[in-house]
C-alpha cells in the first residue's frame, strides 16, 4: 500500500511540506475522501472491545454480517458535515493490471495469515488470534456496496473510479473540484494531489482536532525534484505497482534520483554487486545474458534512453516505465462526467434508519439523533461558508526577507538585544 | 532600530483586545510611514487589517522595514499590565529577538518596562485591491455592536440587506426571526450619531454572525463604523482610530450554492 518511506523521507528532508493543521481549518473546503482505504481502516479499527479472555469482535448486525465500516463512515461523514467540510466519497474500480503482481503477493500473505490464524486459535493465542484477524481483514464488494448505499442515502456523492481511488482523488484535487484528496495513501502525491490530507482519525487527546496536511509543490520542492523525478523516486522507494531495486533505501534513492535524474541512467551506473536489479526491469538484458555475459555493461548504454521510443510490440516494456505510466496517466473520470456527481443533497432520513437500525441493528435513538446532526450541519452548509482566499490572492513575498533575516542572526543571538535596550534611553532623552 | 511612542497608549491594548480572538499569531508590520497587521483566522474566512501611520505618533523612528511575530493572546497580557493613561513606546532591534514595550504613567512617576519574546510567524500576505463599493453604511459603532449581539439569540447568520429605505439585518432560527432595520438619519446632532447610506445599487448579503461579533469587540476604538459591500464579495467593517490609523475586517459570505 502505497508507497514506502515517502512520509518518513519527506518529513526529514522536506519538512515545510507536510503541517499539523486544525480540523476547522479545512471549512467550507470540500475533500475526496479514499473510500476503500477509510473503509479498510474501520474494518480493523472498529471493535467492540472483547470480554476478558475473547478476542475484540468486530461490530455485526443480527445475521453476523459485519457492520464497523458502516458505523466508521457514518459516524466521520457527520463529523465533517460539522465542520463545515463537503466530502466526496470516491471508490476502487478495477485494479490496473499492472497491480496483479501485488495483488498476487497480498493474497499469499492471506493464505499465510489464515493458517497463522488457525494456529494461534487451536492454540489459544488471543492476542496472535486478534493479530492475524486482523490481518485478514478485506474491504470487499459487499463492503463497498454496503458503503455506498449509505451515502447515497445520507445525501453525499459517491464518486466510482474507473480504476485507483486515489488516482480520482487527486485527479480531483488537482481539477480544483476539490481541495484536497484525503487518504492514508501516499500514493496521492505521486499522483500530484496538489494537497494531501492524512491522520484523519479525529482522535482527541486535548480536544484539538488536528489532521496533517501535505503540499505537494513543497514536497518536491523540498526534495529538489521535478515531477518525473519524483515519480522515479516513488518507484525506487516501493510502490503498488512494481518491484524495487533491492539494497537502494530511501536515502540512496533520493540521493541516485538526485544525481541522474532517472531510473534509465541510474541503471546504467549502478554497482550491480551491490544492488539486485529485479529482472523485470531490464526484460530485454535476459536474452543477452544468455547469448554474450561480457558484453552486458555496453548493450545497456545503448538500449537506455531509446527503451521508451522503440515500439516493437514484440518486446517486454521494463516493468517502471509502466509504474511510471500508471503514476502520470491514470485512468480517470472527465470533467463533464464528474460535476453532475458532485452535489450534495439532503438525507433521506427513512430509508436511512430502515438501512441502519432494521438491516445494520444500530441503536434506533442514537441513528435519531445522528441523523438529525446531519440534517442540521447540511441545512448550515446549504448556504457554505466562502473563504478569504477565493478573493484575495496571496502577495509575493517582499516582506518574507526580514524574518528571514531573523532567522539568520538567531544563530548569533546574545547581549545585542540587550544592548539595545540601554538605548531606549532614548525615550527620556525626548522628553 | 524600530521606535514608536504613543500618548494614547491605550489604542494599542484597544487594537489587541480587538483581535486577539480572532487570531492566535500575527506579525506587525513595520515601515518608515506606518505600522500595520495583516492576519486570517484560523479557518480563513475573515481577515483583519490594522494600521497605524507614523502621523499617530509623536515619535516614529523605523529604519528598515522588520516583521515582529507575535502571539495575540501574551500580547494581550501585557498590554493589559499598561494603564489607559499610559504613555506606550514599542521598541525592537533589527535583529532582536524581542519586542520591549514601555509603559509611563501620565505624570511620569511609574514607568514599567516589558520584553515580549518574539517569534517566526510565516503567513501570507494578501493582496486587497482598491475597490469601489456598491454601498457605503456609516452608523454609531455601538448601534452595530448592540444589533450584532440581539441577532445572535436568532441564528447563526445574519442577511445585511441595503435598500433606499436603509440598511436591515436580518436572522432567522429554530426560535424565530428577527430583523432590524436602521434608516438614514443625516441630520443627527452628533457627528457620531449620524448614519448614511451611500448606495449604487442594493446588495444583500448573509454572513456568519460568529465572526461579526468578533468584529464588534473593536467597538472601543471609535464611535464609528463603516459597513462596504457589494455583490459576491467579502464585507469591510471599518473602525477608524483617530485620524491617522484604522482597523478592517474582511469577511466572506455565505453563498448559496446555485449561483456557485
Amino acid at each position: 500500500m502505497g508507497i514506502k518511506n515517502l512520509a518518513k523521507l519527506l518529513s526529514d528532508e522536506a519538512p515545510s511540506s507536510i503541517k499539523s493543521v486544525p480540523l476547522s481549518s479545512l471549512s467550507g473546503r470540500r475533500l475526496a475522501i479514499d473510500a476503500s482505504m477509510a473503509i479498510y481502516q474501520f474494518l480493523i479499527a472498529v471493535r467492540s472491545a472483547g470480554a476478558s479472555g475473547n478476542p475484540a469482535m468486530m461490530l455485526t448486525n443480527a445475521d453476523g454480517e459485519t457492520t464497523s465500516h458502516i458505523q466508521g463512515i457514518f459516524n466521520r461523514t457527520i463529523r465533517f458535515y460539522v465542520e463545515g467540510i463537503r466530502p466526496v466519497y470516491v471508490f476502487d474500480g478495477k485494479p490496473p493490471q499492472f497491480k496483479s503482481g501485488e495483488l498476487m503477493k497480498r493474497r499469499e500473505k492471506r493464505e499465510k495469515a489464515e493458517e497463522a490464524l488457525k494456529a494461534a486459535v487451536e492454540g489459544g493465542d488471543v492476542e496472535e488470534q486478534e493479530k492475524q484477524e486482523k490481518r485478514l481483514v478485506r474491504a470487499g464488494t459487499r463492503e463497498n456496496e454496503d458503503c455506498m448505499r449509505l451515502l447515497r442515502l445520507m445525501g453525499v456523492p459517491v464518486i466510482k473510479a474507473p480504476c485507483e481511488a486515489e488516482a480520482q482523488a487527486a485527479d480531483l484535487a488537482k481539477k480544483g473540484k476539490v481541495y484536497a484528496a484525503a487518504t492514508e495513501d501516499m500514493d496521492a502525491l505521486t499522483f500530484a494531489s496538489p494537497i494531501l490530507i492524512r491522520k484523519m482519525t479525529f482522535a482527541s487527546s486535548s480536544g484539538k482536532v488536528e489532521v496533517q496536511q501535505i503540499s505537494y509543490d513543497k514536497a518536491i520542492e523540498g526534495l529538489q525534484l521535478t515531477h518525473d523525478q519524483f515519480v522515479d523516486l516513488c518507484i525506487l522507494l516501493g510502490c503498488d505497482y512494481c518491484d524495487t531495486i533491492k539494497g537502494i533505501g530511501p536515502k540512496t534513492a533520493l540521493k541516485l534520483i538526485r544525481e541522474h535524474g532517472c531510473i534509465e541512467e541510474i541503471l546504467k551506473c549502478l554497482n550491480r554487486e551491490k544492488y539486485v536489479v529485479p529482472e523485470s526491469y531490464e526484460p530485454k538484458k535476459r536474452k543477452r545474458e544468455e547469448t554474450s555475459d561480457d558484453d552486458n555493461e555496453e548493450e545497456e548504454k545503448k538500449e537506455g534512453k531509446p527503451k521508451e521510443e522503440e515500439g516493437e510490440n514484440d518486446e517486454p516494456v521494463p516493468v517502471y516505465i509502466e509504474a511510471r505510466k500508471l503514476f502520470n496517466q491514470h485512468q480517470v473520470l472527465s470533467t463533464t462526467e464528474i460535476e453532475p456527481l458532485l452535489k450534495w443533497k439532503e438525507c433521506q432520513p427513512e430509508p436511512l434508519k430502515a438501512f441502519l437500525v432494521d438491516e445494520c441493528g444500530f441503536n434506533p435513538e442514537r441513528v435519531q439523533s445522528s441523523i438529525e446532526k446531519l440534517q442540521k450541519a447540511h441545512k448550515a452548509t446549504s448556504k457554505p461558508q466562502m473563504r478569504m482566499d477565493e478573493f484575495f490572492k496571496a502577495k509575493p513575498k517582499a516582506a518574507g526577507v526580514d524574518n528571514k533575516k531573523r532567522k539568520v542572526e538567531e544563530d548569533k543571538k546574545g547581549g545585542k538585544g540587550k544592548k539595545g535596550k540601554g538605548g531606549g534611553g532614548g525615550f527620556y532623552k525626548k522628553k | 532600530m524600530f521606535e514608536a511612542r504613543l500618548t494614547q497608549g491605550k489604542i494599542l491594548k484597544q487594537i489587541i483586545e480587538a483581535i486577539k480572538d480572532l487570531v492566535q499569531e500575527a506579525n506587525i508590520d513595520c515601515t518608515d510611514d506606518e505600522i500595520s497587521i495583516q492576519a486570517m483566522d484560523s479557518s480563513h474566512v475573515s481577515l483583519v487589517s490594522v494600521s497605524l501611520r507614523n502621523g499617530g505618533f509623536d515619535h516614529f523612528r523605523c529604519d528598515r522595514p522588520i516583521s515582529l511575530g507575535f502571539n495575540a493572546a501574551n500580547m494581550g497580557k501585557i498590554l493589559k499590565c499598561a494603564g489607559n493613561e499610559d504613555v506606550v513606546t514599542l521598541k525592537a532591534d533589527d535583529e532582536g529577538e524581542a519586542l520591549a514595550l514601555v509603559f509611563e504613567s501620565p505624570n511620569m512617576d511609574r514607568i514599567a518596562d516589558f520584553e515580549l519574546k518574539l517569534m517566526d510567524i510565516e503567513n501570507e500576505q494578501l493582496g486587497i485591491p482598491d475597490t469601489e463599493y456598491k454601498c457605503t453604511v456609516q452608523m454609531p459603532s455601538s448601534e452595530f455592536q448592540r444589533i450584532i449581539r440581539d441577532l445572535q439569540v436568532l441564528g447563526e447568520s445574519c442577511t445585511i440587506s441595503c435598500t433606499k429605505e436603509g440598511v436591515k439585518f436580518s436572522a432567522s432560527g429554530d426560535v424565530g426571526t428577527g430583523n432590524v432595520l436602521v434608516r438614514q438619519n443625516a441630520t443627527a446632532e452628533k457627528e457620531e450619531e449620524k448614519v448614511m447610506i451611500e448606495m449604487d445599487e442594493p446588495v444583500e448579503l448573509t454572513f456568519a454572525l460568529r465572526y461579526l461579533n468578533f468584529f464588534t469587540k473593536a467597538t472601543s476604538l471609535g464611535p464609528t463604523v463603516i459597513l462596504s459591500m457589494s455583490p459576491d464579495v467579502p464585507v469591510v467593517v471599518e473602525y477608524p482610530i483617530g485620524e491617522t490609523g484604522f482597523i478592517k475586517y474582511y469577511l466572506a459570505p455565505k453563498i448559496d450554492e446555485e449561483e456557485e
